[in-house]
């Protein structure tokens, strides 16, 4: 079995990396080159770039940086994938997967004929989840819950499934808690990327969880230089056996 | 200097194999003609991507008859994970024929998850003899993605095995080598493979 992974996280806005706080407001942090080359020379498992701009098609600027960074980490990129074309386009610029969150969750079929394209080991689904009175329920959306829309991916050609707590991203330790002590309730078997306020007491206890495959970071990454490795060193520490060893150079 | 060339067919990482092999000093470039595919001292098949849109990429764009030419000629190949497992005589996936270089049919996982997407240490046989894994430690891991695994060919060297059942990692016949993994996403360690596989087995 491969070894489970700890993902950094870069959120782009208008070109920019920004420290995000529960999808709500933004702080640039960056560009997008200097931190893809960083989290290379920090050796992360695997990153993953989302654009939340929101804006119609893929950002050649992001795609330029991606290209310009030469970096040799496995790199996944979700925000605004809606074509064949766009699958080409991240193929070409060192895109290994692709998040795919509007087109999983609304048109199906569409998943079907990307997964055909590029196969179904490179595409995840995203799920952004809030908690509310109501329960525990799609992000914006409360008549959606989670463990319906579980059930509907697990009928998905997708190979991962990228849980965002929508409401805590960007707040280490509060993310998750609701979420982590009913997930064995809900259906499916697909392994499980936990993002959004993780800390690395959070993550070390959700990396014990069957289903987990990775824990992904945001916001932690850019609190100071060497952060990357010093979570890894951190974690490794206390769950050892399911992550792997880095030789930084 | 060393003449690589890759195919771009659509279904492969070719922005990232170019960095990879920059890493190295080696000037990876894109082959736009047949008589690129012929001329080059090493051809890199790569793939990421599903096998039926793979070798329908490959037919439509008339790559295949110079690839079987260049293979009849026994000219060093690099099959990179579906590149790899394209050179097999069957591919479940897309439910018709490989090049068929290598004998076997490359099937699915049959157990979850169903995927082997992460990294992996390598296990190296008796085979590995030619110093590919010279420089490496046995904590390097290796980045895997893929659904589906190649079979093993009695007359191909499988010289390193993932640590997931059944799964030939590296496996090399005479000009051919096919590696499931991706060198060009294995940061360090999958470097020193490429440099290693050029200098010592292809001695380019």
């Amino acid at each position: 079995m491969a070894f489970k992974r700890i993902i950094s996280t870069l959120l782009v806005k208008d070109g920019m990396v920004v420290k995000s706080y529960g999808y709500r407001s933004w702080r640039p942090a960056g560009k997008l080159r200097s931190a893809l080359q960083n989290l290379d020379r920090w050796q992360t498992d695997e990153i993953l770039v989302i654009d939340i701009s929101r804006r119609a098609g893929l950002d050649p600027e992001v795609l330029r940086d991606i290209t310009s960074a030469g970096i040799s980490t496995p790199l996944v990129y979700g925000g605004g994938i809606r074509t064949e074309e766009d699958i080409h386009r991240l193929l070409d610029v060192g895109c290994d997967r692709m998040v795919l969150e509007s087109l999983a969750l609304d048109e199906p079929d569409r998943i079907h004929e990307m997964a055909n394209l590029v196969g179904s080991q490179a595409l995840i689904g995203s799920l952004p989840f809030v908690t509310t009175p109501q329960g525990i329920h799609l992000w914006q959306d409360a008549a959606r819950g989670v463990g319906e829309i579980l059930s509907h991916y697990e009928s998905l050609p997708l190979s991962e499934i990228l849980l965002i707590d929508a409401a805590h991203e960007g707040f280490a330790g509060k993310g998750h808690a609701a979420i982590e002590s009913c997930i064995d309730t809900f259906p499916g078997s697909k392994g499980i990327i936990w993002f959004g306020g993780l800390d690395e007491s959070i993550a070390t206890r959700l990396l014990r969880h069957h289903r987990t495959v990775a824990v992904a970071f945001g916001n932690v990454n850019f609190e100071r230089e060497l952060r990357v490795p010093a979570t890894r060193k951190s974690i490794l520490e206390r769950e050892g056996s399911s992550l792997r060893r880095t030789r930084i150079r | 200097m060393i003449n690589v060339k890759v195919i771009n067919y659509g279904g492969g990482n070719t922005g990232s194999l170019v960095t990879a092999f920059k890493k190295i000093d080696i000037n990876l470039t894109v082959a736009k003609h047949e008589a690129d595919l012929m001329t080059a001292d090493l051809l890199v098949l790569p793939g990421v991507g599903s096998a039926k849109s793979a070798l329908f990429s490959l037919e439509k764009d008339g790559w295949l008859p110079v690839l079987q030419a260049r293979h009849e000629a026994q000219k060093p190949i690099l099959g990179v994970c579906l590149g790899a497992q394209m050179m097999f005589e069957y591919l479940h996936e897309a439910q018709k024929p490989g090049l068929g270089w290598l004998h076997g049919e490359v099937r699915p996982f049959t157990a979850e998850p169903y995927f082997n997407n992460g990294w992996c240490h390598l296990e190296w046989s008796a085979f590995e003899s030619i110093g590919l894994s010279r420089g490496l430690k046995p904590t390097d891991t290796f980045y895997f993605n893929h659904q589906f695994y190649q079979p093993v060919d009695p007359a191909a060297r499988v010289v390193a095995i993932a640590d997931m059942p059944e799964t030939p990692a590296l496996f090399l016949r005479n000009h051919l080598c096919g590696i499931q993994f991706h060198p060009e996403k294995s940061q360090h360690a999958g470097a020193l493979i490429l440099r290693n596989l050029i200098a010592d087995y292809y001695g380019l």
